[in-house]
């Protein structure tokens, strides 16, 4: 008995049908809740160090250095804050795990995204990019051609429900309390020569918050930031 | 925790993707529905997070081949290895290697599509033929990519292709179907 051949696309049509029948069968990602243990998160951290050695090295080796501060930033999500979680300053709440802190913001939902300019930049800089995505707005500043000296500033609502997280990938950081314009800013500096240095900040007034990082000195970071101002 | 994220920042400029930025929106979107998996097999938490953790292994070291973080097909292509480490940890914990684990038993149980013969016979596959197969023609990953994915040789992903065609005509011809 000779059985029948199948084509590459009748394999590819049945394949995405199957694959449609076995992600309807599971919960959606974002419906999916779970725990991990302490030796789980320290497993993955590792992992997260070992390659972002890796990923350094061969980096370096093709002459530009890697992110270490890595921000994301998350819309709104459900969940029920650790009763663990201490309040640095009245509209967010923060919460640490390994070498994550997640910034629970608790501002007012609704309204529209002020306008922003920065004032000061150090010299040479130039916006190269914006890139408004959502409710976030993120600028890319680079200093000629050398992509390594360049600055990223992003701003969004810090409504309530609305996260950030900040992940040092385990490399070394020493945090400062700064204020900036006022306002309670946590400014988080390297202490790798190839990691950039951050700082995230809140407007209470405006319910703003602020992200800025940079290869750049803090005290720098810390100009710019002064020198961000409202439009109008 | 149940959330989204929306857009991933990266604090110095490289001239190459930011992989460990997308590892970690890989993590964040997928960690809850990997160990869902993993425990739908394992029925053994401790178990599933070790799955789960040898899946990340998998997917940081074949990172680049994750292009969209949220589409479906990546979605696939993690529960795919999720499921593989988790049926690779239950045959490592069988007590009796005698009494082998029935590859049609092990995996999940993936409904058969309707009015598409091929499609349910594919469904209805042992894991390690159905895990080969979707890799293949629905990622469009290659042999060699397949096996660093899974962790077997590129033979043994060959062999795996071959003789999942091979099932897929058996159980047509046995069903009577005609294609």
């Amino acid at each position: 008995m000779i059985l029948r051949k199948f084509s590459e696309n009748e394999l590819k049509l049945a394949a995405a049908q199957v694959r449609g029948a076995m992600l309807s069968s599971l919960p959606e990602p974002q419906d999916c809740t779970g725990q991990f243990s302490d030796e789980f998160e320290r497993k993955i951290q590792n992992l997260r160090q070992q390659h972002a050695k890796k990923e350094s090295a061969r980096q370096v080796r093709s002459r530009i250095a890697a992110a270490l501060l890595v921000i994301l930033i998350g819309a709104s999500v459900l969940m029920t804050v650790s009763p663990q979680a201490r309040a640095n300053v009245r509209a967010w709440i923060k919460k640490t795990s390994g070498t994550q802190t997640e910034y629970w913001f608790q501002g007012d939902k609704g309204g529209v995204l002020p306008e922003y300019e920065l004032t000061w930049i150090p010299e040479g800089f130039e916006k190269i990019r914006e890139e408004p995505f959502r409710n976030t707005q993120t600028w890319v500043y680079q200093r000629g051609d050398d992509e390594t000296d360049a600055f990223i500033f992003t701003y969004r609502p810090a409504e309530k429900d609305s996260y950030l997280i900040l992940d040092t990938l385990g490399f070394e950081y020493e945090m400062e309390i700064v204020s900036i314009h006022g306002n309670y800013g946590e400014l988080y500096i390297s202490q790798d020569e190839t990691r950039s240095h951050g700082v995230i900040w809140l407007d209470e007034e405006n319910n703003v918050a602020f992200t800025l990082t940079a290869f750049l000195d803090p005290q720098d970071i810390l100009h710019i930031a002064d020198g961000i101002k409202l439009v109008n | 925790m149940q959330g989204e994220i929306t857009l991933l920042i990266y604090l110095a400029m490289t001239d190459s993707p930011d992989d460990q930025a997308k590892f970690e929106r890989v993590y964040l979107q997928y960690r809850y529905l990997m160990l869902h998996v993993a425990k739908k097999i394992l029925h053994n938490h401790q178990d599933a997070e070790d799955a789960v953790h040898q899946s990340f292994v998998s997917i940081i070291k074949n990172i680049e081949k994750i292009s969209a973080v949220g589409s479906p097909e990546t979605r696939s292509y993690i529960v795919i290895i999720t499921e593989r480490k988790a049926i690779d940890i239950l045959r490592r914990n069988q007590r009796h290697p005698a009494s082998a684990l029935d590859d049609e038993m092990v995996g999940l149980d993936i409904p058969a599509p309707e009015n598409h013969p091929l499609a349910a016979a594919m469904a209805k596959l042992p894991a390690h033929y159905r895990q080969a197969l979707l890799l293949r023609y629905d990622n469009g990953f290659s042999s060699r990519e397949i096996a660093s994915l899974l962790g077997i040789s590129e033979s043994g992903v060959r062999k795996l292709l071959a003789r999942g065609k091979k099932a897929l005509q058996r159980q047509l011809e046995d069903e009577g179907v005609v294609i």
